[in-house]
């Protein structure tokens, strides 16, 4: 079963989107399989406190990204291939990346500086 | 017991079963007042016929006098009785809100009036029962001569 | 489908309490009513249950709230509509007696988990407990529209929060919900819609997936609206006055 109790939501962002991102970051860390069950509409709905049309649009779109399964009456599983795996393993980075790209070029930083900035910085949290 | 559902769900059946007893209660000792009048003044009415043939007996509705005020009373006290069963509903809680909402319409009005509206009828009744027995006594204890001839003047007098 | 068209209600001739409010619920919404204190929150709710008298029209797929569909309607208010002097085991013998839709599992499910106590009378409780169990008499009675009238109020967030997903929870799809309230930020998930009433009147009404789309929050969507809200009004007043004239051939 694909948990969700960790999943934390932030304001900004649509909730249906945060919802997507968890699952698809699940998938890239390895923690969410290959026909791995996914919570009922009403559970999560509950668990997270939010609206289940909020919980519908999500599913419907991982559906349409052909991330996971529905069936009716039953719950939905995930669905992938390890194309689909690798693929996601290498987006996610990528998205999370840009995202800190263009914040750090907002701030006024060069690619030099913030290259610096990461080496600097990762060194000190290395485990 | 089955009176509660024609009481409001918070109503005390015991109070109110106690109120009720001292009401009757009340009722029949002021309606003492008759017997007391009466026993009064039937010797009294011989001893004055021997020096005034023609006395009549004091009109029926002057012996009776307050003894039925009780009854009439008690039954008047049933409309506050039914205010106060209504407060219950909108006062002591808004559960007016509850009852206006049940599919049985008449629920509300029922546990309201019933007792009262009944208990009033009760009262009355009772009333009647006494003023007719009260002159039933007037009429057929009290010796001929001293009565008007119609039963009906002696009634209304 | 629950309809409102032209719902007026006035007080003393002059004051209007609701003016001209038409609404469509559907059923499985989850409706916020948001609006200040007095903006009417609380009379529409009675006028749809038939607690207050109104103009205008107000049906239940079709047919007018009378005593035969009354049942489909629930209430729970702040102002408290049970039995002070009744314990919680004693309202659920009432009311499984006057509503054959009772549904008696979920009543004991949802006292269990907020571990209320069934025998002990409702004054004898906190206020906080008070507000659970009116709730939770208007989820169990088996109506398809639950209206509910700021019921928590005087309950702590974690209670309310809790109260929140269980609901989402244990509501079908045939449930629906309206929910008079001004905690604006916390019902922001949990309702799909929002209506904004001020003075009587509808000024907003929006679902809340558009609003995520936007990025916006429940909140942010009233402020915007009470911002704007007092020139459209006073340029509508004026236009309306200047048709009056019109018609009267006056001034």
């Amino acid at each position: 079963m694909v948990r969700f109790d960790d999943l934390r939501l932030r304001d900004g962002t649509p909730i249906y989107l945060q919802i997507m991102e968890h699952l698809k970051a699940g998938i890239a860390a390895g923690a969410v399989q290959d026909g791995d069950e996914l919570p009922s509409r009403r559970t999560l709905s509950a668990l997270l406190g939010v609206n289940p049309n909020t919980i519908q649009k999500a599913f419907r779109l991982l559906e349409e990204e052909g991330l996971i399964s529905s069936r009716t009456g039953s719950k939905s599983c995930v669905c992938l291939s390890d194309q689909q795996t690798q693929a996601m393993q290498q987006q996610l980075p990528s998205t999370q990346t840009l995202e800190y790209i263009e914040k750090m070029r907002a701030m006024g930083l060069t690619r030099s500086q913030t290259v610096a900035l990461i080496e600097t910085l990762w060194k000190e949290d290395a485990p | 017991m089955k009176w509660n559902r024609y009481l409001p769900v918070e109503a005390n059946p015991t109070a109110l079963r106690r109120g009720f007893v001292a009401l009757t209660a009340f009722s029949l000792v002021c309606s003492l007042s008759f017997f007391n009048a009466y026993a009064r003044a039937l010797p009294g009415i011989e001893q004055i016929a021997a020096s005034f043939p023609d006395v009549q007996m004091p009109p029926f509705s002057l012996l009776l006098g307050p003894s039925l005020y009780g009854f009439w009373v008690s039954a008047l006290a049933m409309a506050p009785l039914a205010g106060y069963f209504w407060a219950l509903h909108t006062r002591l809680s808004h559960s007016v809100y509850l009852m206006r909402r049940l599919p049985n319409r008449w629920e509300l009005a029922r546990r309201c009036l019933t007792v009262p509206v009944l208990a009033a009828l009760f009262f009355l009744g009772l009333s009647l029962a006494l003023w007719l027995l009260d002159f039933a006594i007037y009429w057929n204890v009290t010796p001929d001569r001293f009565l008007p001839s119609s039963l009906w003047e002696a009634l209304w007098s | 489908m629950l309809q409102l068209n032209h719902v007026s209600k006035t007080y003393h001739l002059t004051t209007h309490a609701l003016h001209q409010v038409s609404l469509s619920v559907a059923p499985g919404e989850i409706v916020g009513l948001l609006g200040e204190n007095g903006a009417g929150k609380t009379t529409l709710l009675k006028c749809i249950l038939g607690l207050l008298s109104y103009q205008g029209s107000i049906t239940l797929d079709g047919v007018p709230i009378g005593r035969d569909n009354i049942a489909r309607l629930s209430f729970a208010t702040c102002e408290h509509s049970f039995f002070p002097t009744l314990t919680p085991q004693e309202h659920r013998v009432f009311y499984r007696e006057h509503f054959p839709t009772w549904r008696d599992q979920r009543f004991e499910a949802l006292m269990d988990f907020f571990r209320l106590p069934g025998n002990r009378p409702l004054r004898a409780m906190s206020v906080g407990q008070q507000n659970q169990v009116e709730v939770i008499l208007a989820l169990c009675q088996g109506a398809d529209y639950i209206l509910m009238d700021e019921p928590f109020a005087g309950n702590d967030v974690f209670n309310r929060e809790d109260f929140y997903k269980v609901l989402l929870g244990i509501l079908e799809p045939t449930e629906t919900v309206i929910l008079s309230t001004h905690l604006l930020t916390e019902i922001n998930h949990f309702v799909s819609r929002a209506v904004l009433l001020w003075d009587g009147q509808i000024v907003g009404d929006v679902s809340t997936a558009d609003l995520d789309e936007q990025g916006l929050t429940v909140l942010d969507y009233v402020k915007e609206k009470y911002h704007y809200q007092p020139d459209r009004v006073s340029s509508a007043l004026s236009q309306l006055s200047g048709e009056e004239d019109d018609l009267c051939g006056n001034r």
